[in-house]
């Protein structure tokens, strides 16, 4: 089933935000009734606010939920089961009906109006229901169970595979016997985007390399009449060509390679400067005469101009952040804040980062801007990061190892732009430390962490938009301890399970499921 | 060329236990002290300082004075706090990691560094939480290193009069001369080539450069670190430096220009945290699980205990030789040259869960979380180690083994890092106690973790062996400050 997002920012009325929080803090897991838990991965509320001048957020109720279903099915169910639960959330929010939900109708609203969505989504195992995580979970527990039954008194190294064979098929039978495994050997629906996306990541930076060679390769050739009477030049420059080209052919398909696809086109146009290529004088002539034209009056251009667009956006960007920032303040912890946010931490299951930063202003000022544009906020910076957030947004399945920059340690994150386009909110349940995940996040991927948060103030200085910023780790955690909220109360409907082990357990529900070799015995035995 | 190159670091600035293990100066002595008045201390430390020794010279070149000892000294918060450095940061500015001012005792930290039940420091002999028996405030650690008889006479000339520091604590530790710990493992094997040092610039060492060499950085403040940029340095106001000992503090700012922060002096350049953790072995109860688990057999045994460990007696890991120790009569140099992918991508070897494999990883995780760049990313979280034994050693003739349990001996852990956060607490909780480990499910290390279940992989499916005790306990410990000789200098200076 796909999964849902709620992300309700309710503002909280003037003088009661110590209120609201004292009771946020007293929620106890079982206070939400069970009917909307079902599907309910993930749930949490925290109070967010920025009491800074020039990006002023008032206090805000947080509650961010991830659930199977649509989210105006889980409304519903909330609405319906969870009343008094969403009224001792909401009740001193502005708007929220007095009444609370004794009027249904009037409390959906509120809650489908507060819902700020999200402008980048990922999720580890999308299409996975929390019935389907569990059962799972339980399945493995049995399998392993079983394995050690059938295998007991039986010496390790006797387990040949004709033995192993039988070992499987024993458990298979004891497993279908087994009534609250019902199901357990029909194979999971695997979805779409996590089976094939690397695949098809792969695929379409083959595709563009290859294009890029092959559209290359006419104009590397070089004219060979004109080099008449040079000979050494001639060789010289074919020899150059053929090795450009010969590079260009194998970066399409070797792994890894795909950035050197670039080589023929720098090689051909590099020739046009230094030697007497005129391949593409002689391609803009044939263009004249032929069906080309269109290429040459559109294409081109348009290829062209999003070239320059981006060189010169990445300018302007890099511009603004040298001309009108201080410096950002050196990496400094606040230790009370750091023992508080570390103290309600797990240190070996799941965990939850909150993060609201405020994104800069860009050249005109806040009033100025607001003045011209009206409601309206057209930052630049703020652009900058809607689109560099939407690019993630589409291509996170598209990497090698299918997950969001190759970090196999989140459940659920999100990026959403809030309070008019002055906020990034960053919500994020992720597995193990803290300081694990966030180096993590660094390690792996610098640039595209610099390319969201460079845009917020007092991130670390970054270069270009994507280098520098988040490479110094520890300005970088500093940056994000700083950012960090509280979480007042938090469900996980599966809080020992890492993203590893969700993986591991749906692994084993396929192989027992299906038809196994050899190697396909072994690797199921081995996952237990 | 290469001596040339060497002078990247200045080694006359550095305490040269960074950059050496002394292995020749086999006996150690552990000194805790208590500043007493800082004037008195400060007028010790200018004595004791010509004997610091240095990276630059040999702790012989001290002319007969220590009695060929080498000595190294290094500072907790508190002691510190007393010589007028304060490591909450001066001028908004915060050099100390939160870490180091934290301490380490302190129950979320010792909840997940695994410092709970028998390891409590509420149970320590040295180092614990106020109100304790092992209170004593400890401002200062000595470090003495000599050879046979050498040390109690470093320490008669060294030791300073009661008015300026009272010594609460002292231990003695020692390296055995087969470099065996007490479980029988070769210890102090894997470390890795700080760069810019002699061994990085060996061209006649056999080694895997990317395996091994880490930026001085990660090691020695004032460096570029793995990250290519300067660890964050702690500093001073410049009205502490009335003698101009120390350099101003930069940092890089727009157009990479460096530019001075504040009116701040660099108190950490070439300095580096000094982690001490002292480690009470069980060598009976190890022993006696081996025979349980794997019977009589010793080969049996002997393997099990391999497994565990990711390395024979001798050292050699299994990795390489996976069916038998292939130097019982002790190994010849260069045991560590080896990478667990492709060899034992699928851990069949050596363990998914073995203590090597969680202690550095080395390339393991790459095939594991199925993650590019696996080498780049561990060395973020490398150690220099210095351990060594204390406690008589295990003796030859068999014995009983709850006789061999009650006599206290173990380890002195010490490991050096510019990032305590990043480098020591990360191994410790990231790797070695964590449960989910490299896809393992709710075991930790089998050799210095809380005990539990193993698993070891084998072709025919996964074996485990369950009950295993904690085999150690940790029962001293703390974060200690190793300043560089210009930076102890200007803690000298009234």
């Amino acid at each position: 089933m796909k999964h849902g997002i709620l992300t309700i920012l309710a503002p909280i009325i003037q003088d009661r935000e110590d209120q609201v929080r004292d009771r946020l803090l007293l929620l106890q897991d079982g206070g939400l009734p069970t009917a909307p838990l079902i599907g309910l991965h993930f749930a949490s509320l925290s109070v967010i606010k920025d009491s800074e001048k020039t990006h002023y957020l008032r206090p805000h109720v947080l509650f961010d939920a991830n659930f199977d279903g649509t989210r105006e099915d889980f409304i519903d169910a909330l609405v319906t089961h969870g009343g008094p639960w969403l009224d001792t959330v909401f009740q001193d929010c502005e708007g929220y009906p007095d009444a609370g939900t004794e009027l249904a109708q009037v409390v959906k609203n509120y809650l489908l109006a507060h819902d700020a969505g999200a402008d980048c989504v990922y999720i580890a195992y999308p299409f996975r229901t929390v019935g389907q995580i569990q059962h799972e979970h339980r399945l493995r527990n049995e399998v392993a169970r079983l394995d050690a039954i059938n295998r007991f008194g039986l010496p390790h190294d006797a387990l040949a595979p004709p033995r192993q064979r039988s070992l499987v098929a024993r458990i298979r039978t004891q497993i279908a016997e087994i009534p609250a495994l019902q199901g357990a050997l029909t194979l999971p629906e695997r979805p779409f985007v996590t089976t094939y996306g690397p695949l098809l990541g792969d695929f379409a930076l083959r595709l563009i390399a290859g294009l890029l060679v092959i559209g290359a390769i006419p104009f590397a050739i070089p004219n060979l009449e004109n080099y008449a009477g040079n000979a050494g030049v001639a060789v010289t420059t074919v020899i150059l060509m053929v090795v450009s080209i010969l590079i260009g052919l194998t970066a399409v398909w070797r792994p890894g390679w795909q950035r050197w696809s670039v080589i023929p086109l720098i090689a051909a146009v590099l020739s046009v400067f230094t030697a007497r290529n005129d391949n593409v004088q002689q391609f803009l002539a044939a263009t004249d005469r032929g069906v080309s034209m269109i290429a040459r009056l559109v294409v081109a251009p348009v290829v062209v101009g999003l070239v320059l667009a981006v060189i010169a956006w990445l300018i302007l960007v890099q511009i603004h952040e040298s001309w009108r920032d201080p410096d950002p303040p050196l990496p400094s912890w606040d230790p009370d804040e750091e023992r508080s946010l570390r103290g309600r931490e797990r240190h070996d299951a799941q965990n939850l980062l909150i993060g609201l930063n405020a994104i800069k202003p860009g050249f005109l000022n806040l009033r100025l801007r607001l003045w011209i544009l009206g409601v309206f906020n057209l930052s630049f910076r703020l652009m900058t990061v809607r689109f560099v957030l939407w690019t993630i947004h589409f291509v996170k399945y598209l990497t090698k190892s299918g997950r969001l920059a190759g970090i196999s340690s989140i459940h659920f994150a999100r990026w959403v732009i809030v309070n008019h386009g002055r906020h990034v909110l960053f919500i994020s349940h992720y597995d193990g430390d803290w300081d694990a995940y966030l180096g993590d996040f660094v390690e792996q991927a610098k640039k595209p962490l610099t390319a969201i948060w460079s845009n917020c103030v007092g991130f670390p200085r970054s270069w270009f938009l994507f280098f520098g910023g988040a490479g110094d780790q520890r300005a970088f955690k500093a940056y994000a301890r700083r950012s960090q909220h509280r979480t007042l109360w938090v469900h996980r409907a599966y809080p020992d399970l890492a993203v590893s082990d969700i993986e591991n357990h749906t692994a084993i529900r396929e192989a027992l499921g299906s038809s196994l070799d050899a190697a396909g015995l072994e690797a199921l035995l081995r996952r237990l | 060329m290469a001596s040339e190159r060497t002078e990247m670091l200045q080694r006359d600035d550095i305490q040269a236990l960074i950059l050496r293990a002394y292995t020749e100066r086999r006996h150690t002595v552990y000194i805790f002290l208590e500043i007493g008045d800082p004037a008195e201390f400060r007028m010790w430390l200018t004595r004791a300082m010509p004997h610091v020794t240095t990276g630059d010279q040999r702790p012989e070149e001290h002319g007969g004075e220590l009695h060929g000892c080498a000595f190294n000294i290094a500072f907790t918060r508190h002691g510190l706090r007393k010589l007028a450095v304060e490591p909450d940061g001066v001028d908004n500015y915060d050099g100390f990691g939160l870490e180091f001012k934290e301490g380490l005792v302190n129950p979320q930290r010792s909840r997940f560094l695994g410092d709970v039940g028998p390891s409590d420091p509420s149970l320590w002999e040295w180092g614990g939480p106020a109100g304790n028996r092992s209170e004593a405030r400890i401002d200062c650690l000595c470090l003495i290193f000599g050879k046979d008889g050498g040390v109690p006479n470093a320490w008669a000339t060294l030791q300073p009069d009661p008015q300026a520091a009272s010594v609460r604590h002292v231990k003695e530790g020692y390296l055995a001369k087969d470099g065996k710990e007490h479980f029988g493992f070769k210890d102090g094997i894997s470390q890795p080539i700080i760069r810019f040092t002699k061994r990085d610039y060996d061209t006649t060492l056999p080694r895997d450069r990317a395996l091994h060499v880490v930026e001085a950085g990660e090691f020695i403040l004032g460096y570029e670190n793995q990250n290519f940029v300067m660890p964050v340095s702690p500093a001073v106001n410049a009205r502490r430096d009335p003698r101009n000992r120390l350099g101003p503090l930069v940092r890089r700012v727009r157009w990479g220009r460096n530019q001075q922060v504040g009116n701040l002096k660099d108190f950490g350049r070439n300095g580096t945290y000094l982690v001490l953790r002292q480690i009470r072995q069980y060598v009976g109860r190890f022993r006696q699980f081996a025979l349980d688990a794997a019977g009589a057999d010793a080969h049996a045994q002997q393997l099990l205990q391999a497994r565990m460990v990711g390395r024979w007696h001798s050292g050699a890991p299994l990795t390489e030789h996976p069916d038998k120790d292939p130097y019982p009569g002790g190994a010849p140099e260069s045991l560590n040259n080896f990478r667990f992918d492709p060899l034992d991508r699928s851990a069949f070897r050596c363990p998914a869960g073995a203590h090597i494999r969680r202690a550095n990883p080395r390339d393991a995780t790459s095939e594991i979380d199925g993650q590019a760049h696996a080498l780049e990313r561990v060395g973020f979280h490398r150690l220099i180690r210095r351990g060594r034994l204390y406690g008589p050693p295990v003796p030859n003739a068999p014995q009983d083994n709850a006789a061999l349990d009650a006599v206290d001996r173990g380890l002195m852990f010490l490991c050096l890092n510019t990032d305590i956060r990043r480098q020591f607490e990360f191994v410790q909780q990231t790797w070695i106690t964590n449960t989910k480990f490299s896809g393992l499910i709710d075991e930790s290390d089998p050799l210095v973790g809380q005990g539990g279940c193993f698993t070891v992989q084998r072709p025919e499916g996964n074996e485990r062996v369950h009950n295993l005790p904690p085999f150690v306990t940790v029962v001293g410990g703390g974060y200690f400050f190793m300043p560089g000789i210009q930076a102890l200098h200007c803690l000298a200076d009234a």
